[in-house]
């Protein structure tokens, strides 16, 4: 059967060296600044097609500079906007988190409210939440709850799905030892059920904090009466054109958002990024 | 009557069917009884018919059988972690352990801690936790390992804080169901013969299922064979060999001819059932 022929020599393939420290930072860092230059490219170029009487729709990195971040006022109103969204998301964040656990709990513990309340999870989840935001406002008026109400919402529906996915896929062997061991169904969510699913939980939260903020500022934009966050700093800013406070605002927002991601990122890992790995 | 070379009162190394379950030896207790047992399962599988078995104390018993002849499940029946549907078991839950195929570490604790969890389940003070957790981590060969997360155990290793968790209890009564199946062989031979060591020191009754025919000849005084299901008792084997077990000893005929036996009587009730 064997044809020698068909037998071909294969050459050893020699290591390839790895790349010096100085390299590999190069490789790590590089890729997101050249990218984030490439984009700001992108926007100069288009910017450099706009007529002029639409200019202010992009400002300029000197405009941004000059009407904004050089003034100490816009800080300040930056300063104490963020804190009002911050802590509207915050308070939201308060509500649906743990209404999530105890949900998910619940439906850890009787499938049959499983099969009970996640139906109306999903159906949650499918509102749109800004067309019932005018209905919120009939209800609860125009104060800080119904904002808080919004976040809840925006921020929901991550909680209890992760949660649930994460203890339900506790080993079944984990389960087995806790009952040899005669363990209660309350030792055994405490000491396995909630140290295994915290990583899925933590995924939701991460997704829920950046929703969060989101949420907030949704929610001030339909709110512009008293003292507001930075939702209502962006609608003002454009009823005054003044655009580049407007993109200050936006930029804060964002920064706001990444926030709070890290802030759910370094929690976890200090929970269980030593034995699950970091994220 | 293998070996029959044996001469005078010297005892006759070897392997040879018994008759299905001896009365107890009047020297020693029961530790577990089976009487008629059976197990159907809710879809109607039946899963075990009549057992009726006797493990003394302090004796090592494998069981061995096609794979779904349901020695997991008189494991688990044992336990009390599976209710039987027929008969009876008569056995000490209190003072059981049970080293499962997989580790089950919990991968947030770290080793010792891990060990310590049996204890800490059974309300044990925390400083006589810590004294016997390092204690047992030390008598399986574990020293050292204390604050490793279990990610960072080979499987062997892993295998081994398991065994030191159960030890902690001071278990009377040790079920294993394949608790080498998933290792490579040098990590097993190493652990077997570790575990034959044990079982001499501390003197448990071992229930120990296996696939393995060399591993149950090895570790056991009796080895049982099961038929596929219905799981029933097939066949009975006593094992006589040197004690302390040497590794030489796995190449010598005693050893090797009483392998063959039992893998015989395996070898019939995969015919007896239709299954090869």
């Amino acid at each position: 059967m064997s044809d020698a022929a068909a037998l071909r020599a294969h050459k050893p393939v020699p290591n390839v060296a790895p790349p010096p420290p100085a390299l590999r930072f190069v490789y790590t860092v590089l890729p997101p600044i050249l990218l984030g230059l490439a984009l700001l490219g992108l926007y100069a170029w288009v910017r450099s097609g706009l007529p002029d009487h639409r200019l202010f729709l992009m400002p300029s990195a000197s405009g941004l500079w000059e009407m904004a971040f050089s003034r100490p006022e816009v800080w300040a109103e930056l300063g104490t906007r963020t804190l009002v969204t911050l802590s509207i998301a915050a308070a939201g964040l308060a509500c649906s988190i743990p209404i999530g656990i105890i949900l998910a709990i619940i439906m850890f513990r009787l499938t049959v409210m499983e099969r009970a309340i996640f139906p109306y999870l999903v159906a949650l989840q499918s509102i749109p939440i800004l067309a019932i935001i005018p209905l919120i406002q009939a209800a609860l008026g125009f104060g800080f709850l119904p904002k808080v109400l919004i976040v809840a919402l925006f921020t929901f529906f991550s909680i209890p799905t992760t949660l649930l996915l994460g203890l339900k896929s506790l080993d079944r062997g984990v389960i087995d030892l806790f009952r040899l061991a005669n363990a209660s169904w309350w030792v055994t969510l405490w000491k396995a059920g909630f140290p295994s699913a915290a990583p899925a939980l933590f995924a939701g939260l991460r997704i829920s904090a950046g929703l969060a903020v989101i949420g907030a500022i949704v929610s001030e934009l339909f709110f512009l009466a008293g003292a507001g966050g930075l939702g209502q700093m962006l609608i003002n800013s454009k009823i005054e054109f003044k655009y580049e406070e407007m993109y200050a605002a936006l930029i804060a927002s964002s920064a706001l958002s990444i926030s709070v991601y890290l802030f759910f990122q370094f929690v976890g890992n200090v929970l269980f990024g030593e034995w699950h790995g970091r994220v | 009557m293998l070996n029959q070379t044996a001469t005078g009162s010297a005892p006759a190394y070897g392997v040879r069917q018994i008759a299905h379950d001896p009365a107890t030896r009047p020297d020693r207790a029961t530790a577990v009884a089976f009487d008629n047992l059976s197990m159907t399962y809710p879809d109607g599988t039946e899963a075990l018919q009549d057992i009726t078995l006797t493990i003394r104390e302090g004796e090592f018993v494998s069981f061995i059988g096609p794979s779904g002849c349901g020695k997991s499940t008189l494991a688990r029946i044992a336990s009390g972690l599976l209710q039987h549907t027929g008969g009876t078991v008569r056995i000490d839950r209190e003072h059981l352990a049970f080293v499962f195929q997989e580790a089950t570490l919990l991968p947030w604790r770290k080793t010792l801690q891990n060990v310590e969890l049996m204890m800490e389940l059974r309300g044990v003070r925390a400083s006589e936790r810590r004294r016997k957790a390092l204690e047992q981590m030390e008598a399986v060969g574990l020293k050292g390992f204390e604050d490793r997360f279990p990610r960072a155990l080979s499987g062997g290793m892993k295998m081994r804080a398991s065994l030191a968790r159960s030890l902690t209890l001071d278990p009377t009564v040790f079920l294993f169901d394949e608790p080498f199946g998933a290792l490579d062989e040098i990590t097993r031979e190493r652990l077997i013969e570790d575990l034959s060591a044990l079982h001499r020191e501390k003197g448990f009754t071992g229930f120990f299922i296996t696939h393995s025919i060399p591993e149950a000849v090895y570790l056991s005084d009796r080895v049982v064979v099961m038929s596929a299901r219905p799981g029933r008792i097939h066949a009975e084997f006593e094992v006589n060999l040197p004690s302390p077990r040497t590794h030489a000893m796995r190449f010598e005929a005693p050893f090797t001819e009483g392998c063959a036996l039992v893998s015989e009587s395996l070898q019939a009730t995969m015919h007896d059932t239709g299954e090869d």
